[in-house]
């Protein structure tokens, strides 16, 4: 189980914040994100997690209303195959701005980004959650085909078990989406995999949510942060799931080694002569 | 030497154009390097201006020390000694303890008011990752004081060999090309490098990724990931780096072919590559030793995956 776990759903809690952050804008620097793209909230974490110096992982939507849909073909590809689709979420654009360090701050910061990608008008809704001490950006809702509204779960949040054992990384992710497939009715197929995939690792559940598991898994095969960006393709109707490395850590300091003064020679190796 | 050894298994999933190291250094970034120097040979200055050059052999250590008497003859010891290789565990930085005694001074004549003295010691720890910083304590009958030793020149990699291993075996990995890299010193040392820390970054040339398209869920590749890798991790592969995966895996393989037109194959990435050596003991600091390129390309019914010129191919699925 997860140690903290907090949802902000809400507008009338955005609203607050947003009040929050214009009230206190004038008072500090401010450095904003933007991102245009297919997945404009996910390019924008990317970005966002540097600056704050927080993991945050993010989940597609399950994209299925056409008018959510892009078709991304060239001319050359349905010359050579007509009718040939390219259907990938449309592309929009969202920004947010980065107030401050605290907690507070952080999360105006994201649900920035979230209330933007709402006001674009751009495909799903999305909510915010903390959890093994990073953020997770997460899918509410989506344009069903028919054009209504409909909820939608985080798949990540699955409740899933794994047998106690020792795996091969590789085999310990495999287990973990293929368990989340079997729980959820989806497939999950694993995509950027940043580790060495035979490490051995010793791994089990007992109906834990799928993040939880995945982010023991991650602390036990790396020493920096490491986050994950699931995402939906609307024409297989498949997650990728893609693990990357997490924001780029702030460069330490690194003490100097102690000062040891040279010794004038002839120095020590001599004695000098009564 | 004493090492522990590990098997090594030829399977890997490369879920990215690259690449990933040994355990500890899973993941782009710093990790702990837990291989020890087995092999200090070099020309250490410390801070009492003595110069130590020293061949290392085995646990054996042999030499000599020279130091400057202002006026008179340069004195130079004959140096024995040895070094003490940790057994390697993964979580603990690796640290070679030393001690290095010299004795027989030439000329061991008074000279300048100063005579030397028959024996006097260095003994400390060598840091890992740029194998040429120690630190520890001196001792002659005049008494016992800290100093540290650096060793100049480093030892500069003259080049490095690129050998192909096979592609994975385990689902997901069929498509991905696992190399292994061997550092050749000028020295013609076969276990010099054993304990430094070698990068990877991306480098200025020509990027690019052919079979990507835009909101495709398989990431562009026109960056490594900034992967580390600590020379001689295993005992049977001195100055060997342990492994550089190259290539999409099969689940990416799958979606590229899924979703573009068979006219759009063969589809290419290629990344410069440069790799980077650590220097100055744990530090940080890293100096490149070479560059090349990595390349990937899916066919309709074949994967190509190459490094620094090396080239396999598979048939999938």
């Amino acid at each position: 189980m997860s140690i903290y776990n907090r949802s902000i759903p809400g507008s009338i809690f955005i609203s607050f914040l947003y009040i929050l952050t214009v009230c206190t804008l004038s008072a500090q620097t401010v450095n904003s994100v933007v991102n245009a793209d297919h997945r404009p909230l996910a390019g924008a974490v990317d970005k966002l997690q540097d600056g704050l110096q927080v993991t945050i992982n993010y989940e597609d939507a399950p994209y299925e209303h056409s008018g959510d849909l892009q078709d991304v073909s060239t001319p050359q590809q349905r010359a050579a195959s007509p009718g040939f689709r390219l259907l990938v979420p449309v592309k929009g654009e969202v920004s947010t701005v980065v107030t401050g360090a605290s907690d507070a701050d952080k999360m105006v910061s994201i649900l920035g980004l979230l209330n933007s990608h709402r006001n674009a008008g751009l495909p799903g809704d999305f909510t915010v959650e903390q959890a093994n001490g990073a953020y997770y950006v997460i899918p509410i809702k989506v344009k069903a085909a028919n054009g209504s509204m409909r909820d939608v779960s985080s798949v990540m949040r699955t409740p899933i078990s794994l047998a106690s054992g020792e795996r091969q990384a590789i085999d310990a992710e495999a287990a973990i989406v293929n368990a989340i497939g079997k729980a959820a009715g989806v497939k999950i197929v694993i995509g950027s995999f940043p580790f060495r995939p035979v490490t051995k690792v010793t791994l089990a559940a007992d109906r834990e949510p799928a993040r939880d598991v995945l982010a023991r898994l991650f602390t036990k095969l790396s020493q920096t942060p490491v986050c994950y960006r699931l995402l939906y393709d609307p024409m297989m109707r498949e997650y990728m799931l893609n693990v990357q490395a997490g924001q780029k850590p702030a460069v330490p300091v690194r003490p100097a080694d102690p000062a040891i003064p040279t010794v004038q020679t002839p120095g020590p190796f001599f004695k000098k002569a009564n | 030497m004493i090492r522990l050894f590990r098997t090594l298994f030829l399977t890997g999933l490369g879920a990215s154009l690259l690449c990933f190291g040994q355990p500890g250094c899973g993941s782009p970034g710093a990790c702990v390097n837990p291989v020890s120097v087995d092999n200090i040979t070099g020309t250490w200055t410390d801070t009492t201006n003595a110069t130590w050059s020293l061949t290392s052999s085995g646990t054996s250590v042999s030499g000599s020390v020279s130091v400057p008497n202002p006026g008179c003859p340069t004195v130079t010891w004959t140096v024995s000694g040895s070094i003490t290789v940790p057994l390697q565990s993964d979580s603990v930085q690796g640290s070679t303890s030393f001690t290095w005694n010299a004795s027989s001074p030439n000329p061991s004549g008074t000279c300048g008011g100063f005579t030397p003295f028959t024996s006097a010691s260095l003994a400390g720890t060598v840091q890992n990752n740029g194998n040429d910083k120690a630190s520890g304590t001196f001792t002659s009958p005049g008494g016992s004081f800290a100093t540290t030793a650096t060793k100049s020149p480093t030892d500069a990699v003259m080049s490095e060999t690129t050998n192909f291993v096979g592609f994975g075996t385990g689902t997901g990995y069929l498509t991905v090309g696992q190399f292994r890299q061997v550092l050749n010193s000028s020295s013609g040392s076969t276990n010099i490098f054993n304990g430094r820390q070698v990068s990877e970054t991306t480098g200025t040339g020509t990027a690019f990724d052919h079979c990507w398209f835009p909101g495709s869920t398989v990431p562009k590749f026109v960056t490594v990931q900034g992967s580390t890798w600590n020379v001689g991790y295993y005992s049977t592969l001195d100055n060997y780096w342990v492994d550089d995966y190259i290539g999409w895996n099969t689940f990416q393989v799958d979606y590229y072919r899924n979703h573009l037109t068979p006219s759009s194959f063969p589809c290419d990435a290629q990344i410069p590559q440069v790799m980077n050596i650590a220097t100055n003991g744990t530090s940080g600091s890293t100096t490149q030793y070479t560059s090349d390129t990595i390349t990937s390309t899916i066919d309709t019914t074949t994967v190509t995956v190459s490094r620094a010129g090396v080239a396999a191919l598979t048939s999938y699925p």
